[in-house]
């Protein structure tokens, strides 16, 4: 069992004229969502809460079959379902998109993290990221899906840091990168869309996020990234492992199960 | 009259007519009709024809190349509302005489927007000459396990999330009194692999450092926990692809 202290922020930025970002978060269900929508006539924010929306009810509807399902490879079953919702809220709006007229080509990244019995599970699709931030250092666990990514450093190409080579939406299939790993107490989880990531870099991510509680951090990102210009539309969600109960049976049982080995084997 | 407007970002820069019959040069140098001072920009970077009642935009072999609607082109009949990219600069193409409708729309491209894997194979397609090949990334790249006690062989890591523990389901079974039936994971992470302490009273342990938490594996990292001792090997399977770039790379370098 993982507790988690959260906080979440979205804010329109200074330019756009609409918030096309969508978080959510579930302190119970221990799911938390950032999608940043696209596509013109409303649709980028008919987009991203069509996303928000669908992998919430899908992965509500079917906490039951949790235990009935064997997972595949060696995810959780918690991460399977994450990506089965993922699917899902990928047909929804590819099917939306292609009913209405003024929705044509309109999609949505999204950054999802999930909490299962003692690891964390992140997914994403797009360009919005996932930062881990252990001990002092800073790691991406989400792969950008940009077109800027698939190029090495060198090479600068005019605005295709802006270009998704992979989006929540556009096409009837998608594949989500996912990562699942242990997580422990104190480690933070930052969670945002690019319209914070363009503006702070991942070491200010780690002094803001240190030493003040989630809600804290997450107003300093935002204002931040609002200072240097607030482009975008700025999302950020912040978590923090407040502690992580680890499923262990007592040493006196282990004992007596070991003895009763050594017996029946003797 | 057709006309086309230079914008960067939000701020228009200038209005310049198309006449029929006569050629437009866009540039970097001051000879050209529409000057771009921007180092991205080429000295003579593209021209815009007329041909009949027509206009093209041809490329001028600039060294960035030029963008129409986000699709790099050679040349391009130009029609009402297209959005020319050089460098960072935008110009917009109207054939109304109304200089308004310019203005109405905003170069969408400042925003994100999704490529269709056609643009995208054709853009690197044809951008080929000029770009270096992709990388490789993280995730093509991957590692295995080999046993030096507790066990035989070797373990390729194609997995998200390998468990090392007591658990007959564990990928890697390890006995010893104290160790938990999952006492540890390697996760693949998009910038490596993570060995992390998972639970049981016994931890990992990575060069005989113990792990409180987690560490990324680094090539030949023995790890032990409980009656197992494992090396960790990385694969650079193309390790070619570097060495080409490496050679190649410095000249085809983008400004």
């Amino acid at each position: 069992m993982v507790i988690v202290e959260s906080a979440g922020i979205s804010d329109i930025g200074r330019k756009r004229q609409s918030n096309e970002d969508r978080i959510f978060i579930d302190d119970a269900g221990g799911l938390y969502l950032v999608a940043d929508g696209m596509g013109g006539h409303q649709a980028g924010e008919v987009a991203s809460a069509l996303v928000v929306q669908s992998i919430c009810d899908f992965l509500g509807k079917s906490e039951s079959f949790e235990n009935h399902t064997s997972p595949p490879g060696n995810l959780s079953a918690r991460a399977h379902r994450l990506l089965a919702g993922i699917e899902w809220s990928n047909q929804v709006v590819h099917q939306t998109s292609t009913e209405h007229a003024n929705y044509r080509g309109m999609g949505s990244t999204v950054a999802a993290v999930y909490f299962s019995e003692d690891t964390v599970i992140a997914a994403n699709v797009g360009d919005s990221p996932i930062y881990l931030v252990r001990n002092g250092t800073i790691n991406l666990l989400s792969v950008p899906h940009t077109l800027q990514a698939d190029l090495p450093d060198e090479v600068q190409v005019p605005f295709m840091s802006n270009i998704l080579t992979r989006a929540v939406g556009p096409k009837n299939v998608v594949e989500a990168d996912i990562c699942e790993l242990n997580c422990f107490k104190d480690d933070q989880l930052v969670i945002c869309s690019d319209g914070l990531s363009t503006k702070v870099t991942p070491n200010e991510i780690i002094a803001l996020t240190s030493a003040q509680p989630p809600a804290s951090s997450c107003r300093a990102m935002v204002g931040l990234a609002n200072e240097r210009g607030g482009d975008d539309n700025i999302s950020a969600v912040v978590l923090r492992v407040a502690s992580v109960r680890r499923r262990r049976s007592s040493v006196f049982l282990k004992l007596i199960d070991w003895i009763k080995k050594k017996l029946i084997s003797n | 009259m057709p006309n086309i407007t230079l914008k960067f970002k939000d701020n228009i820069l200038g209005r310049y007519p198309v006449d029929k019959g006569k050629s437009l040069t866009i540039g970097r140098r001051k000879d050209n009709d529409i000057v771009i001072e921007n180092l991205a920009v080429s000295g003579r970077h593209a021209k815009i024809d007329s041909v009949g009642d027509a206009f093209v935009l041809v490329d001028l072999q600039s060294k960035n190349g030029s963008f129409v609607n986000e699709r790099l082109v050679n040349s391009h009949w130009l029609k009402n509302g297209d959005i020319v990219s050089i460098g960072k600069h935008f110009l917009v193409f109207s054939t109304e005489d109304d200089a308004a409708a310019a203005d109405g729309t905003p170069a969408e491209i400042d925003k994100t927007m999704v490529m269709d894997t056609i643009n995208y194979r054709s853009m690197v397609q044809k951008s080929a000459p000029m770009l270096p090949k992709p990388l490789l990334r993280h995730d093509d790249a991957s590692g295995y396990l080999a046993y030096l006690s507790g066990g035989q062989g070797k373990l390729d890591l194609f997995s998200k999330l390998i468990k090392i523990g007591k658990a007959p389901t564990s990928e890697i079974v390890a006995k010893g009194f104290l160790v938990g039936e999952t006492a540890a994971t390697i996760s693949r992470r998009p910038d490596g692999y993570y060995l992390s302490y998972a639970g049981g009273f016994c931890r990992p342990r990575v060069n005989d450092q113990t792990v409180r938490k987690s560490v990324m594996l680094r090539d030949l990292d023995i790890i032990a926990i409980g009656s197992v001792k494992l090396q960790f090997f990385t694969k650079a399977p193309h390790a070619s692809r570097i060495d080409s770039l490496a050679d190649g790379g410095s000249d085809n370098t983008l400004a």
